[in-house]
């Protein structure tokens, strides 16, 4: 267990070092000089030549990266574009030129965001998606199974930004069944939070349900046939308990492994459900620094987004492991 | 024994909704057994057997089914056709209990066998503590023989017989009035399947319990039942006690069912009779001999062959082979026996050449071939000398080639025939193996398990190979198929002077078609010798103990 804990670790580190010296290359390879952006359009190349070094700009591209690697495990200081030093503790992402914030504080303000909507979205696609897919299993072949099916294939074939106006218009706007979308913190008013981002939820969670509910159908149905769901209605165990006790164990492993894909994925930002609702979360953090060539910006909200794709796929799989004890850690 | 039988079945009539329209498995059957009694249910897949079994605990979806007639319980008369599934619920476990054949996927992976008995003791006796029910369930468990610290052992930490020996705990715990067992012992080895026939017999006589056995293996009705009902195509053919029912058969399928299972008096090399074939006159003549003949040479062998399996991970590499000498000469046939994990496969598919051994000499007509299942060259070259049939004749066969494809691909590899000949070929073998060139176009699915396993046959014959390795060609099959397939075997072995290698578990199969027996245990050569030999004066006490152990 150690050892595989171990393994699995360095395998975390391994694919976040990997990632982050991608969006760096790929980033000092793209044709935009972030110190003329940082600067400013009426810099003159003295002015241009200090903010490149005060940046760093001017080292080379191994000790720049080995200097923000070293930064996320010491922090470090980094010298704003006119030589004032800010420091930035560790885990150190960098600091952004165009926000003016350390990287790190740019993801803290928008996180909460970004977790609120997939905290919801989660259970919207939990509910939407796996229960509807165990209804559909229990009672296939009849009229709630064919129902089901066609409500997910329509919220699989619908696109966020279309369902997300075209509810916006009707349930706030036109008829103000809903609350207009917005984001309240959790802590100073609950009921607000979970009343603002109902909309984001339920559209974000039922476009993603589909998967869900298909491949719980069919895990369940392909489990159904084993000898023990059998065995425990031979028991005298009820229909509906042998399913969710013995049928439902034996479906559940595709599905929290992908699950796990898709906590890891949220996490990282929700950018089209983030901009339907006017919703500033991590997605939409990091398509702006996309667009404003904020570098630091970019790099720390991928390695972000890697980072809970990593840890969630490494959950899911030993949550798979607890619920199947043939399964070794290897 | 009491007036009123523990089970009462009367006109049982189940029919299967299909998309083709409904199909009847089982008609207008009916029985009783008497509380302690013993009623065999004796048939070949598709017979309905298994279907009486699941419509006496009313398992079947109703969606799908209809189940008519009747079938009561005990005193009272509890009807089960039609009943509420709530009264079902209070019978299944309690009053009807049920032993599934596979053990494996009857018991889920998911929990431990401890649980999953406590469970059946606790849906029937919702007042008890898990804390009670689980020392019950390990009091249950020492009593079928496992220790009862086991309980807290999942199935895949267990052996095939000890799972059994739960899945039989797990029905018992309850005491139930009636005992189905659905082929308990059909997936264990021959010593194992002893051990728990008796343990299902002693608890079974215990507790007065009325059993039902479900088996096609007519060698356990006659260790086990005190009555036999013979089933085909869903109907009672026959009824009585089982030993006059074995003694003097009056339906000629029963004849057939029990002539077609060699055993260990039948006369080996014989025609074996059949369902359509009750009085068999051989194509040529009976093999009758003993001795093969030995001047003819060696043709495979495989001299202090080893071979491991890589362990998982830093675990020792497992040894499946440890050390065996043994060969085959021109023209007979070696019948490799062992129980499971005694390394037969492993030895057939090294001198296939699909697995390198770890060490040793392999040899075929005196060449060296260990480095074949390395080299695609050598391998392809020995594949146009060894051939192999199957045991599964569902996978092994390719569902979307037709039976043409199947049969020609060999002569494509090896051979420079057109397709005009290779068609003219295979349609020439077919004949050989009881098929006919009409059948050329179709695909495996619209045939028979023999049938299947006969086109497995003729794409082994297609390039006339030397040795044809044969690993459990027959134990899929039922048993009067299995007759058939022994039949053509031995008729083919005689007209092409085949070689042989038969892998099989079943001796007395062993005994009725191989010249020579190689007994293995456990990746070691226990005994090897001449049919007469091995059987009528076996050498070492494991092999006294495999052949006491055949029913």
């Amino acid at each position: 267990m150690t050892r595989y804990l171990i393994k699995r670790v360095a395998q975390a580190v391994a694919v976040l070092l990997a990632i982050s010296a991608t969006a760096f290359g790929l980033f000092y390879a793209a044709p935009s000089d972030p110190a003329l952006i940082a600067c400013g359009p009426k810099c003159t190349s003295a002015q241009l030549a200090a903010v490149r070094t005060s940046m760093g700009l001017d080292q080379p591209i191994v000790s720049q990266f080995t200097d923000y690697v070293g930064g996320i495990v010491t922090g470090r200081t980094i010298a704003d574009v006119d030589g004032t030093p800010i420091p930035c503790p560790a885990p150190c992402l960098g600091y952004s030129y165009s926000l003016h914030q350390p990287v790190l504080a740019a993801i803290e303000d928008r996180l909460p965001v970004t977790v609120s909507i997939a905290v919801g979205a989660l259970a919207v696609i939990l509910v939407l998606g796996v229960g509807s897919g165990l209804a559909a299993a229990l009672r296939r072949g009849r009229a709630t199974d064919r129902l089901l099916s066609g409500f997910n294939l329509l919220g699989a074939s619908v696109q966020i930004y279309f369902l997300g106006y075209v509810l916006q218009l009707l349930l706030v706007y036109s008829t103000g069944l809903f609350a207009p979308p917005r984001y309240v913190p959790f802590t100073t008013q609950p009921a607000q939070w979970a009343l603002g981002l109902l909309l984001p939820w339920l559209v974000l969670g039922f476009v993603n349900a589909a998967v869900y509910a298909r491949l719980t159908r069919s895990q369940m149905l392909e489990t159904m046939h084993h000898g023990y769901v059998r065995t425990a209605r031979a028991k005298g165990l009820g229909t509906l308990r042998t399913h969710l006790k013995y049928t439902a164990r034996g479906a559940a492993g595709p599905l929290v492994q992908l699950l796990g894909l898709e906590v890891g994925a949220l996490l990282g930002g929700a950018f089209i459900t983030e901009t339907v609702f006017g919703l500033g979360g991590v997605g939409k953090l990091a398509v702006d620094a996309v667009n404003g060539n904020d570098l630091p910006t970019v790099v720390g909200t991928v390695l972000l987004a890697a980072f809970f794709v990593v840890v969630f796929v490494a959950v899911a799989d030993l949550v798979v492991a607890w619920l199947d004890p043939r399964v070794r850690f290897a | 024994m009491s007036a009123r039988p523990a089970l009462r079945v009367r006109d049982l009539t189940v029919t299967f909704g299909t998309a083709r329209g409904p199909v009847p498995a089982v008609r207008g059957v009916s029985f009783d057994v008497a509380p302690g009694e013993v009623l065999g249910l004796v048939g070949e897949s598709g017979s309905g057997k298994s279907t009486i079994g699941l419509a006496s605990l009313g398992l079947h979806d109703p969606a799908r089914t209809r189940v008519e007639g009747s079938i009561q319980l005990g005193d009272a008369g509890t009807e089960l056709v039609d009943a509420p599934e709530s009264a079902l619920k209070r019978i299944r476990g309690s009053r009807v209990a049920m032993v599934f054949q596979d053990a494996l996927d009857a018991l889920s992976p998911y929990h431990t066998i401890g649980a999953q008995i406590a469970e059946a003791y606790r849906i029937h006796h919702p007042k008890t503590g898990r804390k009670e029910a689980l020392e019950r369930a390990a009091a249950m468990l020492e009593r079928v023989g496992i220790a009862a610290a086991r309980a807290s052992d999942h199935p895949h930490h267990l052996s095939g017989g000890m799972r059994q020996r739960a899945v039989i705990a797990m029905a018992l715990i309850n005491h139930p009035d009636v005992l189905i067992a659905d082929e308990p012992t059909t997936a264990l080895d021959a010593r194992v399947q002893h051990q728990v026939l008796d343990l299902i017999r002693e608890l079974q006589s215990e507790t007065g319990t009325a059993m039902l056995l479900i088996t096609h293996d007519v060698g356990v009705v006659a260790a086990t039942c005190h009555r036999t009902l013979v089933l085909r195509d869903g109907e009672a053919l026959e009824e009585g006690p089982t030993k006059r029912l074995l003694t003097s058969p009056t339906h000629p399928y029963t004849r057939a069912l029990i002539g077609a299972a060699p055993t260990l008096n039948t006369p080996p090399g014989t025609r074996l009779p059949t369902v359509d074939d009750p009085k068999p006159k051989p194509r040529t003549k009976a093999r009758l001999r003993t001795a093969p003949d030995r001047d003819r040479g060696v043709l495979a062998e495989v001299r202090d062959l080893r071979v491991d399996y890589p362990g998982r991970r830093r675990a020792r590499p497992h040894p499946a082979v440890k050390g065996v000498s043994l060969h085959v000469a021109r023209g007979e046939t070696l019948g490799l026996v062992g129980e499971s994990g005694s390394g037969k496969s492993t030895i057939a598919r090294v001198l296939a050449g699909l697995r390198r051994p770890t060490s040793g000499e392999v040899r075929f007509d005196g060449r060296d071939i260990s480095g074949a299942a390395t080299s695609t060259r050598l391998r392809r070259e020995l594949s146009r000398y060894v051939q192999l049939v199957f045991q599964d004749p569902y996978a092994s066969l390719n569902p979307r080639h037709t039976v043409e494809q199947i049969v020609t691909t060999p002569l494509r590899i090896h051979t420079d025939l057109d397709a005009a000949r290779r068609r003219k070929r295979a349609a020439e073998l077919l004949e050989q193996v009881g098929l006919s060139a009409s059948h050329l176009s179709r695909h495996p699915h619209e045939f028979s398990g023999g049938q299947r396993q006969r086109i497995g046959i003729a794409r082994a014959l297609a390039v006339q190979p030397r040795l044809i390795i044969a690993d459990e060609p027959v134990s899929a099959l039922d048993v009067s198929v299995q007759a058939q397939v022994l039949n053509l075997l031995m008729d083919l072995r005689e007209e092409l002077d085949l070689s042989l290698l038969f892998i099989s578990h079943d001796l007395a199969v062993v005994r009725h078609f191989c010249d020579r027996i190689a007994v293995l245990k456990a990746g070691e050569l226990v005994e090897v010798g001449l049919r007469d030999t091995v059987f009528d004066a076996p050498s070492t006490p494991y092999t006294k103990e495999l052949l006491a152990a055949v029913l």
